[in-house]
């Protein structure tokens, strides 16, 4: 049962590391290391490193899968667990990746509510995000990877934290290991969210051109997740008191605000602004994939369920009114994501393995 | 299909007209403003609106709005009432605080601007010895607009002077923190002329007790590496004065006791700039070092007993012992602060003296 794209759909397997890398880093990196330092304190960075080698751990096991089969999750659902079963659970996946996508959506235009444009109404930034989105999904696969890619441009505003050395405080990294494993193992557990979009290598399996090859590129797109969270959550130790991030919303805003130009007196702005590098290619990502779940379920069209989809998102973006409600939206998808990873995954990949020993002894 | 999409795209286009637009103007930007102390809990606020002169280029004067209220922020709103152009706070870069208020907290007011998504948070707060109203209203630059004088005062001061480094994040870092304490500048106004004057430490929130020029200095040397400024030193009956050329701050906590013993170890290169009296000062190049070394001894000593006495802790001793112990309580601490054994290691080396013997 072997399944793959038209070469002329595929991407090379180096693009993987692209496609991880961005999937991953997403606009909650600006609230991500609030809570696990006010469990684990200077030993946050500690939580970071475990998360992510158990998201290495995670990859090898979608590997497994995969490889194995060598088609994605949408057939290995209907392959395993039958016809209606396995439809129900595409299902749930598409629900999942609407929901993400519109949060996604909703973060950003908060974030440019508070920081740029109080009196913005919610559904008009929304309507022209996703109209965007619109044309990018519209174009296919590989135009989607090359948002990513593009979107790598973000890597830039790093230089922004030069700005803030002046006030770096050493003193708050030490003592190393002040707090029970428990705390770290804790925060690490409340990092997973910022973690979430390796699931989508689910999806896009078939569109890689020479698949195995690529594992190694998806265990260094995660390792680069890794550093990057390091740095923001050295960053905020350096910067600040766990005092004052309980207070902070978004502790990666605020850096900018210590940037100063002679021609730029409010870097803010181009900082709160250029979020839209972090959050498009996870929303294009997102519909993408929910829309090809729709077009194997439902033998339709990828182009005719777009739109619809992308109305749903909309009248969902426009029904979140503000910080309260995001909020327990955050915390629903982090509680998913965290089972899907730490759950759904690994019992894929046990169910795997029995059917592979049920078949030879067969 | 593409049509429709290339209109829409042009109605997009045009409709980015319609959010709120802040033409710079067409606002009136305000960079220095004060808070007050009012009687009922109240708080007077003051700010110097920059007025430009049509046709005279380079000269700005001030127009000073007071009033008082609850909240800084209705006030402002109140204020643009008198104004010809809505009132933006987004480049503020000095706050005075008057004494009064100081010494009853600073956290109410501070909100307000920790709050607000456009204010930076590099800007310097000042206490002004008096009222802080009274300051701005002395007319004390000539061509300068006020702001931008007490900005420019405060900046040089901290980068090449004697005031250690702080601003608003450090403020509130060192308010928020544990084992720590902040302090800000302190402004007098004297003959109409602003000078800063010493530094104004703080319990917490709430203005305690402040220190001279003197003490100023040393506070900055314990704080930070220093690259600039003077040290004088009296020789029997002549003195001598020093350039810093650079200054290295070290602490190191020994816990072979129950508390915890701190030593700062303290040097400072510098260079002979003028020797009053001293007609060769290279013969008594070692008496004036441990003269300096004494001298700076002392005043560091004085004042670390002064800290101790106060119970405050400007210099973050506190949180320099926190991240060399294990399991750290802020109760206990503040028990032994009173006790705590601190030693003070100066040693001054004099590298050079100027062009001459």
């Amino acid at each position: 049962m072997k399944s793959t794209e038209h070469p002329r759909f595929t991407i090379s397997p180096y693009l993987v590391f692209v496609l991880i890398h961005s999937m991953q880093f997403g606009p909650e990196y600006l609230t991500m290391a609030n809570k696990p330092i006010q469990l684990a304190g200077q030993d946050a960075w500690i939580s970071v490193i475990l998360c992510g080698i158990s998201f290495h751990i995670v990859i090898w096991m979608m590997y497994r899968i995969l490889n194995r089969n060598e088609t994605d999750l949408i057939h290995i659902h209907q392959q395993f667990f039958g016809k209606w079963a396995g439809g129900g659970l595409n299902f749930i996946f598409i629900v999942y990746f609407l929901t993400v996508a519109s949060f996604q959506t909703r973060l950003f235009i908060e974030i440019i509510q508070v920081w740029l444009f109080p009196d913005l109404e919610t559904w008009a930034l929304a309507l022209v995000l996703l109209l965007l989105v619109y044309y990018i999904v519209a174009g296919g696969f590989r135009v989607i990877v090359g948002i990513c890619m593009f979107s790598l441009v973000r890597h830039l505003l790093i230089l922004s934290l030069f700005f803030t050395a002046g006030s770096f405080h050493f003193n708050n990294l030490s003592p190393i290991m002040d707090h029970s494993l428990i705390d770290i193992i804790q925060a690490g557990k409340e990092l997973t969210f910022p973690y979430l979009g390796v699931e989508m290598l689910l999806f896009c399996y078939t569109f890689i051109k020479t698949p195995r090859k690529s594992q190694k590129w998806a265990h260094l797109g995660n390792f680069v997740t890794t550093l990057s969270y390091l740095i923001v959550t050295f960053f905020s130790l350096l910067l600040f008191k766990p005092e004052q991030l309980s207070k902070e919303i978004w502790p990666q805003l605020t850096k900018y605000k210590f940037v100063q130009f002679p021609f730029i007196e409010r870097f803010e702005f181009v900082g709160a602004s250029s979020q839209i590098l972090w959050a498009i290619p996870i929303i294009c990502f997102c519909l993408w994939a929910s829309s090809r779940m729709f077009k194997f379920m439902f033998t339709v069209k990828q182009l005719t369920v777009l739109p619809i989809l992308l109305i749903l998102v909309f009248t969902a973006v426009c029904l979140i009114p503000g910080r309260n409600l995001i909020e327990v939206v955050e915390t629903m998808l982090s509680k998913i994501g965290f089972y899907i990873i730490f759950a759904y995954i690994p019992f894929v990949y046990i169910v795997d393995i029995v059917r592979m020993k049920v078949r030879r002894t067969i | 299909m593409n049509r429709l999409f290339f209109s829409l795209l042009v109605a997009f286009f045009l409709l980015t007209g319609c959010v709120k637009q802040q033409i710079l103007e067409r606002v009136t930007l305000f960079i220095v403003c004060a808070y007050d102390d009012a009687p009922n809990d109240q708080i007077e606020f003051t700010l110097a609106a920059p007025k430009f002169q049509a046709g005279k280029p380079g000269s700005v004067s001030d127009i000073l709005l007071s009033k008082v209220g609850h909240t800084s922020m209705n006030i402002l709103e109140l204020m643009s009432m008198r104004l010809n152009r809505p009132i933006n706070s987004g480049r503020v870069s000095v706050i005075l605080f008057g004494k009064d208020l100081a010494a009853k907290g600073l956290t109410k007011e501070l909100e307000a601007g920790l709050r607000d998504a456009q204010s930076s948070r590099r800007k310097y707060l000042a206490i002004v010895d008096g009222k802080a109203k009274e300051m701005l209203q002395a007319n004390f630059s000539s061509d300068e607009e006020k702001g931008m004088f007490l900005l420019n005062l405060l900046d040089t001061n901290v980068r090449t002077g004697l005031v250690p480094r702080q601003n608003f994040h450090e403020f509130e870092y060192s308010y928020l923190g544990k084992g720590m304490d902040p302090f800000l500048p302190l402004l007098k106004l004297q003959n109409d002329q602003v000078q800063i004057s010493g530094l104004a430490l703080f319990k917490d929130d709430k203005y305690v007790m402040s220190l001279n020029e003197k003490q100023m200095r040393l506070m900055k040397l314990l704080l930070e590496n220093v690259k600039h400024g003077t040290l004088e030193v009296k020789l029997d009956d002549a003195y001598v004065a020093m350039e810093i050329v650079g200054s290295k701050v070290h602490y190191l906590v020994r816990k072979d006791t129950e508390s915890p013993k701190v030593t700062i170890n303290l040097i400072v290169n510098g260079q002979i700039i003028d020797s009053m009296g001293v007609h060769f000062p290279e013969q008594e190049k070692q008496r004036i070092k441990d003269r300096f070394e004494s001298d700076l001894t002392a005043t560091g000593m004085d004042l670390i007993q002064l800290f101790k006495n106060e119970g405050i802790d400007p210099l973050g001793l506190g949180d320099f012992v926190r991240s060399k112990t294990r399991n750290w309580n802020e109760e206990e601490w503040k028990k032994q602060y009173r006790t705590l054994n601190v030693s003070l290691n100066v040693k001054v080396n004099l590298t050079e003296m100027g062009i001459r013997k």
